[in-house]
This record gives structure tokens, C-alpha cells and sequence, in this order.
């Protein structure tokens, strides 16, 4: 229960942070790393924050279902399987990642390749973040409690703070 | 409380296997003093018998469970020593090594020579064939021949000073001490050597006890009634062998000398018996006497533990039955509830130990604790990543505390298997699932259904998975006993497989 409660939360959060927070830094705090000369800064940011990110934000939230559905749905009997789904965690995060890295450089290439390099590795500094709090955080608090060591760096945390 | 238990003959050792494991599973434990001691002493003339040995392998593997855990655990084997005072072979206490018969015991040669009377008197009451019969190999269904052995036998002689020495001198400090001393015989009266030995160590102990001046300590004896039939008999050839058709004679002899001789000699007697009779396979004894432990063999245990209680009214008998003629279940035993409570914990912490935990922890073998520590949460609260534990998972002292458990929990397993499996005739066992007790190569996932019950169930289908347990063992805190390793891990999953 309580690690649904947990994916509750994230699902509010996420769209928090992909609809206000991210397109307010790149338009105040970042903005002078993504000019670049030729650049049309707000159809650009327009463009990240309104479509990249939120088609990056609805595959992370699919992931973090599928994590949260698959780890609720199959028992743990023994620690064998269970340190098996770490592989499979690895696998989601690798895919979830190069996917954002394909979005990022065909948008780059094809709509603004004016960005410099500056801007480029800011973007994908923002596509990492945009993982950690979409994916690795639910993942690490809301997988069942037989997996809570699974999700790497979960060992961070105190485990009262982990799911049911 | 020091409890002194006697198996006679292949009965008694199988009611010690059982006396063994109720103890460990703190049954025979009075509520609200310290664990009993128990202390266990085998009378059999066949050191071959499989039965013995069959005891003797829970004895030493309990014991070694317990050497492994001393001063680790909170509450499992916690307390009650668990003492083995030997086997006591009165063939060999009377002629060594050698071989033994009847005749010689008596001399008969000197005393047909003599005095024939007494010789003729010898041949009238023996057939030459028991005359003759090497009794190293048991008393083979003839109780005479074991009285007339060991009724000779003086108890306190120096010659059986591992044994009975020990035993008797245990029993006098004890008693000095003004501790609370039970002293119980098991055995069973159709056969030969409990038939005999019972009566006859009731009587050479009562004498002992009375010229010792010791009062306070009851000898109180749980007897076997036939329980079982053999599916064959012997053939021409085979000699001197026990029948079943003799049995129920033999029985008639021994109760009639237990009305007329034993009151003197016990304090209380238990008799149990069965109905529905199951059948074992023929054997003279030895190696090939593999009979499964029985249903009536826990009975006579939990006479034991009644007989641990305060005394009850003088000269009163109590009778006890199952409720249904075709089954068996939890609400037949005596103090139903803690006994069902008692050996569904046990059955439980053995089942999800060796058939779940175990090969967890084996499987982690050479692996280091972090990396186990990914599949297995729960280990992080039994084993700190020090030193060179960080890359072996354990000390050597938590690997041999993780076979002996190993080693303990099969002997369990195996006991609680053929409990449940040889209650004989179209009688319905519905205490423990056997198919539950069986030691898996694959991890088990549910507990559910190995302890039958009266009521619906646990409430949530849920708690009665291993992983639910494993869950329990990651949330559970540390008390002031700050239990580590894999003796901590045992003594935690002791406290979560208590289901009240």
C-alpha cells in the first residue's frame, strides 16, 4: 500500500517538475548557456520543455509502472531472483537514457543546430536529472520491500523509507 | 526442572527422538520457570538397531545446533541443556564384547550338573532355541529373556559408570540441590526388550531412589500398547523372531504385572495405543528395523510434559481419545492448542530454513555481502560487512551454525514427515501436510497449508508466504539482545514463525 502511495506522489511530482520547474531554470538560470547566435531561445525552450521533455517524461512514467506492476506482481522467493531484477533495472535505465540521447540529437540536428556546445551538454545535464527524479527516485521508494535493495544507491536512504 | 528421560528398547529410542525434538520446541518448557533440562539415557541390547541410531543422529545433531547457538540466542535453544548419558547395552554390561546367551548367563552346564531340578526348571521356562539365542542382537519379542538379563543387573556397579554413573549421580545432585527432578521411562510393552526392561529399570531405579532417601523425585513411565503390525513375518530359517500375533499376549502379561508389581514403582503411567495399527515392514532388528516414528510415540512425550505439572489427584486415571473414528487432528492431542502452537512452529522454522533461507545463504557462498545483500535485504540486518565476513558472507562460526541448523532441521523434517505419514489403517492425519516436510532442492513460497487447522486460516493468504517472512525479518529491530549472524537470524525467524 504504501509503495503505491509512493508512485501517487511521484506522478504529481514528476509533472511538477517537467511543466514548471524545468522550463522556469531553462528560461532564468540557464538561459545564458543555451544563447547562441542564430538561436530562437524561446521557440527553442518551447520546444525542449513542451515536447522532449514531456514525451521523456511520459516514458519514464511508463517504466516506473511497468517496475512497480512487475515488482508487485512476482514473489520473491528466493534472494537469486530478486538481485536478478537489478540486471533488468539496469537495462530499463540504459534504454530510458539513450532514449532520451536519440529525441535530444534528432531535435538538435534537425531543428536547432545552431546550439552550442555549452547548451548541448546542459540539455543532456537536464535530461539526466530529468531521470533521476522521474525514474531512479520511484523506483528507489516505491519498489515492493523484497526489492528495495535492487534499485542501485537505494542503500542511501533509511529503509523505514522504503516501500511496503 | 531436570528431566531424566529412559528409552527402553526400539520404541523408547523412537519416544526419545520425539522427547528430543518436543524439547527443542520448548514443549516440555513449564510456563514461567526456566527451561527443563533434559537428560537422555537409551537401554538397548541391539547396537545395530536403526532405530537407535535414528535417535541418536537427533540427539547429536541437536545437540550440535545447540553448541553452535550457546550464548547467541534470545529464545531459540535457549537454556535446557540437552545431556546424552549414552547407550546403556545390558548384554554387554554382563558379557563385554563376546557373544551372550541365556545359557550362560545361568551356567547351565554347571547347573544341570548341580542340580538338575533347577536345570530342568531352566529348560521348562526357556526353549533351547532362547537358550541359545546370542542376545547381542536384541531380545527378539521374548520379554523373559530380558528380565531374567537384567533383573541380574545392579545399577549403581561400576561397570555401567558412563551411564548409569553418570546418570544416577546426576539425579542425586540434582535432588541434593533441591531441584525439581522427574525421572520417566519409555518403551513399549509388546515387545521384548521394553517389555521387559521397563518393569525391570522401574523397579532397580525405585529401589535406588529409596535407598538414596531421595522422595522428590517421581518415576513415572509412558507405555506403549501395540501401535503397529509387521507386513510379513520371518521365514523357517530366520530363528527366534518378534510376532505381531504375540503382542497383544505379551501385552496382557505386562499390564498384569504392572497392576500387580508396578504400583509400587511408578508414580504415573501413561499407556498409549492405536487402533488403526500400521503396518511396518518384517524385520529381526539391526540396521533393518526402519520403522517411521508414529503418532502414539508423541502421545507418550505429551504424557511426559503432563506428568510435568503439579500432581494430580492420588489413584485417579484419565482417559484420553480422538474425537473422530477416522481422523486425527489437533483438537486429539493433550493442551491442544500449545502443542499445535509448539510443532507448527517448529515445522515452519524448519521448513522455511532449510528449504528457503539456507539456500539463500548457500548460494551467497563466495559472494560478498553487498552483492547478496541486493537479493537479500534481510541479511543486512544478521551480518556487518567487516573485515574478511565482507567477502564470504559470515564467519566460520555462522557457516557451521548454518549446517548444523541444516543438519537439525532434515532430522525434524524427516521426524515430522513420518508422523504425519504412518498413522496407520483408513485413519485421516490432519495435523501437518507431509508433502510440506519434504526437503526441496528449490526455494519453497508458502507456508500455507503445512499446519492443517481447525479454524479458517490466517487471515491474509499473504502472510503465510516466505517472502512475507523475509519482510518481517528486514523490519525487525533490534532489541536489547542485539542477535547477529546466522544464530541471530535463527532466533529471529524462531520468533516470527510463532503464529498463536
Amino acid at each position: 500500500m504504501r509503495n503505491l502511495v509512493t508512485v501517487v506522489v511521484f506522478l504529481v511530482l514528476g509533472p511538477m517538475w517537467t511543466f514548471f520547474a524545468l522550463p522556469w531554470l531553462m528560461e532564468t538560470v540557464f538561459l545564458g548557456v543555451f544563447a547562441a547566435p542564430g538561436l530562437q531561445l524561446q521557440q527553442f525552450i518551447d520546444e525542449v520543455a513542451g515536447k522532449l521533455f514531456v514525451v521523456f517524461w511520459l516514458c519514464n512514467v511508463s517504466v516506473v509502472l511497468l517496475w512497480v506492476i512487475r515488482t508487485m506482481q512476482r514473489r520473491a522467493p528466493s534472494a537469486a531472483k530478486v538481485a536478478a531484477m537489478r540486471d533488468r533495472w539496469w537495462t530499463a535505465a540504459s534504454l530510458l537514457l539513450f532514449a532520451g540521447l536519440v529525441l535530444s540529437s534528432v531535435m538538435i540536428l534537425l531543428r536547432f543546430p545552431q546550439l552550442s556546445p555549452g547548451g548541448i551538454i546542459l540539455l543532456l545535464a537536464l535530461l539526466l536529472t530529468s531521470e533521476v527524479l522521474l525514474f531512479w527516485l520511484p523506483t528507489v521508494f516505491a519498489s515492493r520491500r523484497s526489492y528495495r535493495l535492487a534499485v542501485p544507491g537505494a542503500q542511501l536512504f533509511p529503509k523505514s523509507l522504503m516501500g511496503g | 526442572m531436570k528431566l531424566f528421560a529412559i528409552g527402553v528398547g526400539g520404541s523408547g529410542a523412537k519416544c526419545l527422538e520425539a522427547a528430543i525434538h518436543l524439547h527443542t520446541m520448548g514443549l516440555l518448557d513449564r510456563e514461567g520457570s526456566p527451561p527443563t533440562e533434559l537428560g537422555v539415557l537409551f537401554v538397548e541390547p541391539d547396537r545395530q538397531s536403526a532405530l537407535l541410531q535414528r535417535a541418536q543422529t537427533a540427539l547429536g545433531r541437536t545437540q550440535s545446533l545447540r553448541k553452535v547457538l550457546d550464548g547467541l540466542t534470545q529464545h531459540f535453544c535457549h537454556g535446557g541443556e540437552l545431556k546424552d548419558y549414552g547407550v546403556w547395552n545390558p548384554v554387554e554390561s554382563v558379557a563385554g564384547q563376546g557373544s551372550l546367551t541365556m545359557a550362560q548367563i545361568y551356567t547351565k552346564q554347571t547347573l544341570q550338573h548341580k542340580s538338575p531340578a533347577l536345570g530342568g526348571l531352566m529348560d521348562c521356562l526357556f526353549t533351547q532355541e532362547e537358550q541359545t539365542l546370542d542376545l547381542r542382537e536384541g531380545f527378539r519379542g521374548r520379554p523373559p529373556i530380558g528380565s531374567a538379563l537384567m533383573s541380574a543387573v545392579a545399577l549403581d556397579d561400576a561397570t555401567h559408570a558412563k551411564t548409569w554413573g553418570q546418570f544416577l549421580g546426576d539425579v542425586r545432585q540434582a535432588a541434593k540441590e533441591g531441584e525439581d527432578v522427574r525421572i520417566h521411562l519409555f518403551g513399549s510393552v509388546f515387545g521384548g526388550t521394553g517389555a521387559s526392561g521397563v518393569p525391570t529399570v522401574g523397579c532397580l531405579l525405585r529401589s535406588w531412589l529409596q535407598k538414596q532417601g531421595i522422595q522428590r523425585a517421581p518415576l513415572n513411565a509412558s507405555l506403549l500398547l501395540p501401535y503397529f503390525n509387521f507386513k510379513d513375518h520371518g521365514a523357517k530359517d530366520t530363528g527366534l523372531y518378534a510376532e505381531a500375533s504375540n503382542f497383544q499376549l505379551n501385552t496382557g502379561a505386562a499390564l498384569q504385572y504392572l497392576s500387580q508389581e508396578g504400583n509400587q514403582d511408578f508414580d504415573r503411567v501413561y499407556l498409549l495405543g492405536s487402533d488403526a495399527k500400521v503396518a511396518y515392514g518384517f524385520s529381526i532388528g539391526g540396521a533393518s528395523q526402519a520403522n517411521g516414528a508414529h503418532l502414539v510415540e508423541l502421545l507418550a512425550v505429551l504424557g511426559l510434559r503432563n506428568s510435568l505439572g503439579e500432581t494430580g489427584q492420588a489413584d485417579a486415571a484419565y482417559t484420553l481419545s480422538r474425537h473422530n473414528q477416522s481422523s486425527v487432528n489437533w483438537s486429539d492431542l493433550p493442551d491442544s492448542a500449545l502443542t499445535q502452537r509448539a510443532l507448527g512452529r517448529g515445522a515452519r522454522l524448519a521448513v522455511v530454513w532449510r528449504n528457503n533461507i539456507s539456500l539463500d545463504l548457500e548460494a551467497a557462498n563466495g559472494q560478498s555481502l553487498k552483492r547478496f545483500c541486493v537479493g537479500a535485504p534481510w541479511a543486512t540486518r544478521f551480518y556487518t560487512s567487516s573485515s574478511e565476513e565482507a567477502r564470504t558472507l559470515g564467519s566460520r562460526k555462522d557457516k557451521d551454525a548454518r549446517l548444523a541448523a541444516d543438519q537439525w532441521s532434515e532430522a525434524l523434517l524427516t521426524w515430522l514427515k513420518q508422523l504425519c505419514s504412518s498413522t496407520g489403517g483408513a485413519l485421516d492425519q490432519k495435523l501437518l501436510n507431509p508433502v510440506k516436510l519434504d526437503v526441496q532442492p528449490t526455494h519453497l513460497e508458502s507456508l500455507g497449508d503445512l499446519v492443517y487447522s481447525n479454524d479458517s486460516g490466517p487471515a491474509h493468504k499473504w502472510e503465510t508466504d516466505v517472502e512475507y517472512l523475509k519482510i518481517q525479518l528486514d523490519k525487525r529491530r533490534a532489541g536489547g539482545f542485539n542477535s547477529q549472524g546466522t544464530a541471530g537470524l535463527l532466533d529471529t525467524l524462531w520468533e516470527l514463525c510463532d503464529q498463536p
